[in-house]
């Protein structure tokens, strides 16, 4: 697959705090079937996540990644279904 | 009033140590007199400073049982090793007492010049007991202890106060204040110094039964460093990391950037906890805030963070907006106005009133209103009426001053047991912008911390963020990070390092141990400091048991087991009993604590605790 082109189910990532100003953006709407697909992807997108937020492959550095409010995400192979929410905010969330 | 010297010989002496004078001051306002002792090296080297230190001296000090707002009850301000070092966010002190609000200990972190100028005074910690006969001011230097008549401050505002004194001593000064809400005895009154304030647990009211307005400090007295070229290199590398991606959130957006974030995740409790996840929340969020209203950053003294983001009020001044007090002002009452909250914590801190306390009170005084249990004007969503009654509370006048002074315990044994089921604290502290339905790890954290419904003494919602899968299924495998949690803010409050640090300073205890090191010159490691954050952890339990804790105190208000949320994106969240309870005797067991919660002999043994507190009683 070329870098950029998509395949998967649509997700809806949110940015929250300083993820999100990093990202420039509020939400994004990304195809990917796992959770690393999407992070590559979303390094690929907004270049400002890398290298501190995601790192160049994607792997998490200083993020929380919740899945649809609920699951903390630690397997970076969890598969995706369509209408999931993907949420990056600050790993201290709180204080 | 008076002054009192302190004796030559008292001057001179210096502690073996670096980072401590190895003294401490006891001012008695009622007799007009002074005393210095001494500390043992491992007297400091068991408890450090700040809490672990104020709450060892607390307890020598004291007599179990004392009202805390009694003439004898001690407040002590405590210091600590690193104040005045070279280590970014260490210009930090304690305040520690008896709560008013609560009847257990209250500790209570504040920052800035204060400390720095308070440490030069040549003492470790400074207690204070008795009371002035008169409105005063307390002035301490290295070189004596004044009390001044300060009937003209009495009734002024803090920062007012603030500027008074030193218009009255000189910019060498720092000061301590209290506004007229702690001179009303409201129990949830804070102390203030440079806009920064000993919030929870009403300290404020401590010092206004004492007739302190204010607390001034100055002096020339300085500590040495064991190994200034160290210190001078781990601090420089510390300094580099607290301007990187570990306190990004803090130096970009501040604690405002939790309310999206915890609003989505539903944990933000919102119209007195009956929601935990609200539409209206966006109007308070970080980027709505910002919109026009931006005024600047500030930082403490010796911080290179810088998490302060302040905002314009509508009277033209700034005025410094975190989380909790947008969650408590705000979603808690249901006022999503944007301007009036910012009118409204300005005034909260001008009159010296801890915001948290104060919109949980109002929001159940909202909520009892609602359900037809209180026959008031309390209404949610009535921004209009919210600055008169902050005002009122802080004069302890109208109906607000009346009923709400007191805090939430207070108003809800006053309307009844229903309300008493519902009323949101633990051990009488308001509950923080946590909703314990939606973190379990969080709820057990709320529920055994000292000082009562806490966010801060554990940071325990950490623990459920970092809980890797479904959060709402935490099992006892995941008290153990709470326990971790819990004794590293106790050394991070000990030592003191503000917590916004906490994630620049791994490998944690290595970190934090040769921060120790080379200021002190002992040989300490991270074991011996694994250690003394759990002793911290069990003196200020041991403290509470001292003046007469029960197990059943560390518990939830029935309603977060009993009352689900409805949440839009997660459904239906309640606090399930079993969990809880499981949880709980869990964190009991990894402490090695007695099934209730009460600490077994061999366990105070262990950590010297009534050996510690005698040897300070014995001076
Ligand atoms: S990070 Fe914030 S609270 Fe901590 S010392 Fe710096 S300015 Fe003060």
């Amino acid at each position: 697959m070329r870098a950029g082109q998509q395949r998967g189910p649509a997700v809806r990532v949110e940015y929250y705090g300083s993820v999100r100003l990093r990202a420039g953006v509020a939400t994004d709407e990304v195809r990917a079937a796992s959770v690393a697909e999407l992070l590559r992807e979303l390094v690929r997108r907004r270049r400002g996540l890398s290298p501190d937020v995601l790192a160049e492959d994607g792997t998490p550095r200083a993020v929380l990644v919740v899945l649809n409010e609920r699951h903390v995400v630690d397997d970076l192979s969890h598969p995706l279904m369509p209408g999931d929410r993907v949420l990056l905010a600050n790993p201290d969330v709180g204080g | 009033m008076w002054s009192c010297p302190i004796p030559v010989g008292d001057r001179a002496e210096r502690s073996g140590c670096g980072g401590y004078h190895g003294r401490y001051l006891v001012v008695d306002l009622a007799r007009a007199a002074v005393m210095v002792g001494r500390f043992e090296e491992a007297t400091l080297r068991a408890v450090l400073g700040g809490v672990g230190l104020g709450t060892a001296l607390l307890a020598a000090w004291s007599e179990p049982g004392l009202d805390p707002l009694a003439p004898d009850a001690p407040v002590v301000i405590a210091f600590s090793p690193l104040v005045g070092g070279p280590f970014t966010t260490s210009a930090k002190f304690a305040v520690v007492a008896k709560s008013p609000l609560t009847y257990r200990l209250c500790d209570g972190l504040c920052s800035s010049a204060f400390a720095l100028a308070g440490k030069r005074t040549g003492f470790d910690a400074i207690v204070l007991r008795g009371t002035a006969s008169e409105p005063a001011l307390l002035v301490i230097t290295d070189t004596e202890v004044r009390l001044e008549a300060a009937g003209p401050l009495w009734g002024l505002t803090t920062t007012v106060t603030e500027q008074a004194v030193r218009d009255r001593l000189g910019p060498r000064y720092e000061a301590m204040v209290i506004g007229p809400a702690g001179e009303h005895l409201v129990r949830f009154a804070t102390v203030q110094h440079s806009g920064r304030h000993v919030g929870r647990g009403g300290l404020g009211a401590v010092l206004g039964a004492k007739r302190l307005k204010a607390i001034a400090v100055a002096g020339d007295a300085r500590c040495r460093i064991a190994d200034p070229e160290a210190a001078g290199r781990l601090a420089r590398l510390l300094t580099a990391r607290s301007l990187g991606p570990a306190t990004e959130k803090y130096r970009l957006v501040g604690t405002t950037a939790n309310l999206a974030v915890l609003n989505r995740l539903a944990a933000m409790p919102a119209y007195s906890f009956r929601s935990s996840q609200v539409a209206e929340a966006d109007r308070l969020s970080a980027p709505s805030l910002r919109a026009g209203a931006y005024a600047e950053r500030r930082s403490c003294a010796a911080c290179t963070i810088g998490c302060e983001h302040r905002y314009r009020t509508p009277e033209g001044g700034a005025v410094r907006v975190e989380y909790e007090s947008l969650f408590a002002l705000g979603a808690a009452c249901g006022i999503w106005d944007n301007a009036i909250l910012r009118r409204a914590l300005a005034r909260c801190d001008e009159l010296g009133l801890d915001t948290i306390s104060t919109g949980v009170t109002l929001a159940f005084a909202m909520e009892c209103t609602r359900r037809g249990w209180l026959d008031s004007g309390f209404r949610f969503g009535a921004a209009d009426r919210l600055v008169d009654w902050i005002e009122e509370i802080a004069h302890r006048r109208g109906a607000a001053g009346e009923l709400l002074a007191d805090g939430v315990r207070q108003l809800a044994r006053r309307i009844g047991p229903e309300a008493e089921r519902l009323a949101p604290h633990v051990k009488g502290l308001e509950l923080p912008g946590y909703d314990p339905r939606a973190l379990p790890l969080m709820a057990v954290g709320l529920a055994v911390t000292p000082r009562g419904a806490d966010h801060n003494r554990m940071t325990a919602y950490e623990a459920d963020l970092a809980r890797r899968g479904d959060r709402f299924l935490a099992t006892e495998a995941d008290v153990v990070r709470l326990v971790e949690l819990e004794r590293r803010a106790a050394l991070l409050d000990s030592l003191i390092v503000c917590k916004f640090l906490r994630k620049a300073l791994e490998p944690f205890y290595e970190t934090t141990a040769r921060m120790l090191a080379v200021t002190t010159g002992w040989p300490i490691d991270a074991d011996e400091l694994v250690a003394a954050a759990e002793r911290i952890v069990g003196l200020r339990r041991w403290y509470n048991e001292r003046e007469g804790w029960r197990p059943e105190e560390d518990d939830l208000p029935a309603r977060f087991f009993e009352e689900p949320l409805q949440t839009a994106t997660l459904g239906e969240l309640c606090l399930s009993r079993a969990q809880f309870l499981r949880l709980r005797a869990a964190y009991y067991k990894a402490h090695g604590w007695a099934d209730d919660g009460s600490l077994p002999p061999e366990w105070l043994d262990r950590y010297r605790i009534g050996e510690i507190v005698s040897r300070l009683r014995g001076r």
